[in-house]
């Protein structure tokens, strides 16, 4: 039997949030240690991991490994109705995701499982030159400052400087960031702003953000708890420019 | 790719093939003596035929005769698909609840009943159009003049956006109009519209009709308007720039 018990529904939500906008469907994966899924987009361009370490749950059982395939619609449109002072519960029965939010009242939504054959992804494994940790709310601000300008944004590592930056038909725009870190290496990549900006709806999961950049090659982003129970990690191919 | 196809078989077991692609989000592929009724903002209904139906994993319900382009009756994406027997007939129905309508297939006899759960992440790139024209210029202005200077983009007028605004070399105002295909008076007069709204200005406005072709009469009439036409064709090269995959980098 599976059931788990989150008195924060937020945590549920933002990460949803996200990973609703990058797949359609999700397999997610739940053993003794906690909750956990991979998955890629369609266009083979994003790769999301999240894990919930059972830890996290006020109280969480399951006795034999389960796959939860879901629609991640669905699951947002239920996920949406909970209110941040609501308990979360969820459980499985046969054929259903069972969410119940439960405060004055007792509210139960079932989502039909998917009957998906899921080969679960693997992320290429990549080695990173830099590794440094950033503000969230710096990121999402940068990313909103870059939009005006342009639909590509250019991550550069340089010195000890992280430079956000980019080049548009009628202007530029740069954001600056003492980082702190020791880095040996510059790095460059260019990405697509709108794939950034769906990972970034995860904007309740985490107060930093873990980033890695190497030169053209994938942005690591990391969320992690505090209290290291739970983790949110993208990978995002870049954009390659073209040479005329 | 998964695959699986079966020649003529009974109700149950048609019922079977397209309920197990449905839940698997296959393609479901159907040949089927059938009837289709549509109800919602209209109503339609066609009598006993055998036709192609297709649902795609992301809720496109598409019914086709022998014959035209497009389906007879579809449903769009994320309509809601499932299949039922009733009166010992297997249906296939796409129902959405905003705005509400139902497409209905009531299956006499199935032919071939198969789906297929492929693998394609690729969209299609186009090129060639007025859009495509639009960054060619922004990209190298000169292709209009030696100096010309683009300073804004979907310019909001009264009238409508302007594709390109612009200053000569001289510091002249310009207004670009874009056609991907020879241009006649209507692009002429909306480029014309467009000039109205500078009356208040100063000085001459010029008014370029850029395209890679013009009527006759649509000459005349940027004749009288004091307008120039300026000949080009949409660019029908593929944008270099890309989105790496990431098995590419699974690969090295």
């Amino acid at each position: 039997m599976f059931k788990a018990v989150l008195s924060d529904s937020s945590i549920l939500k933002t990460s949803f949030d996200a990973i609703s906008s990058i797949v359609d469907e999700v397999q997610i994966k739940a053993d003794g240690d906690g909750l956990r899924l991979d998955a890629l987009d369609r266009s083979h361009i994003t790769f999301v991991h999240l894990e919930f370490k059972s830890q996290l749950f006020d109280s969480y059982k399951c006795d034999e490994p389960i796959k939860i395939n879901v629609d991640t619609e669905e699951l947002m449109k239920v996920l949406k109705r909970a209110k941040s002072e609501d308990i979360v519960e969820l459980t499985v029965d046969e054929g259903n995701f069972i969410l119940t939010f439960e405060n004055e009242a007792r509210r139960t939504f079932k989502i039909r499982l998917i009957d998906i054959e899921y080969e679960a992804p693997s992320p290429p494994e990549l080695e990173y030159p830099t590794e440094f940790e950033i503000p969230f709310s710096l990121l999402k601000d940068s990313i909103q400052d870059i939009s005006i300008v342009s639909d590509k944004i250019a991550l550069i590592m340089s010195g000890d400087k992280f430079i956000a930056s980019a080049e548009g038909e009628f202007g530029d725009a740069k954001i600056e960031y003492l980082h702190g870190e020791k880095v040996t290496e510059d790095a460059k990549s260019i990405f697509s702003l709108e794939k950034i900006r769906e990972m970034l709806k995860a904007d309740k999961f985490s107060e930093t953000a873990v980033l890695k950049l190497g030169n053209d090659m994938p942005l690591n982003l990391s969320l992690k708890m505090a209290s290291e129970e739970g983790e949110l990690t993208f990978l995002l191919a870049p954009r390659i420019e073209s040479e005329e | 790719m998964k695959f699986l196809s079966e020649k003529n078989p009974d109700t149950k077991r048609s019922y079977e093939i397209v309920d197990e692609g449905l839940s698997k989000k296959a393609v479901v592929v159907i040949v089927a003596r059938c009837e289709v009724l549509y109800e919602g903002r209209a109503r339609s209904r066609l009598a006993a035929g055998d036709r192609m139906l297709m649902v795609k994993p992301d809720g496109s319900f598409l019914v086709h005769q022998d014959r035209n382009l497009d389906p007879v009756n579809w449903q769009p994406p994320k309509s809601k698909c499932r299949a039922y027997i009733k009166n010992g007939l297997l249906h296939v129905e796409g129902v959405r609840r905003n705005p509400p309508e139902r497409l209905d297939v009531e299956i006499q006899n199935t032919h071939v009943a198969s789906y297929f759960i492929g693998e394609d992440s690729k969209d299609l790139e186009q090129v060639g159009y007025e859009a495509d024209m639009v960054d060619m210029v922004v990209e190298s202005p000169d292709l209009i003049e030696k100096g010309f200077r683009p300073t804004s983009r979907e310019y909001a007028t009264p009238n409508g956006f302007i594709d390109i605004l612009g200053k000569d070399k001289n510091g002249t105002l310009m207004v670009l109009e874009f056609k991907s295909r020879r241009a006649g008076t209507n692009a002429v007069k909306q480029l014309k519209r467009y000039l109205d709204c500078f009356e208040d200005h100063k000085e001459f406005v010029r008014g370029v009709l850029v395209a890679p072709s013009l009527t006759e009469e649509a000459s005349e009439l940027l004749n009288k308007y004091e307008m120039e036409f300026k000949e080009l064709k949409p660019p029908m090269e593929f944008d270099g720039d890309k989105n790496l995959t990431l098995d590419f980098f699974s690969a090295t």
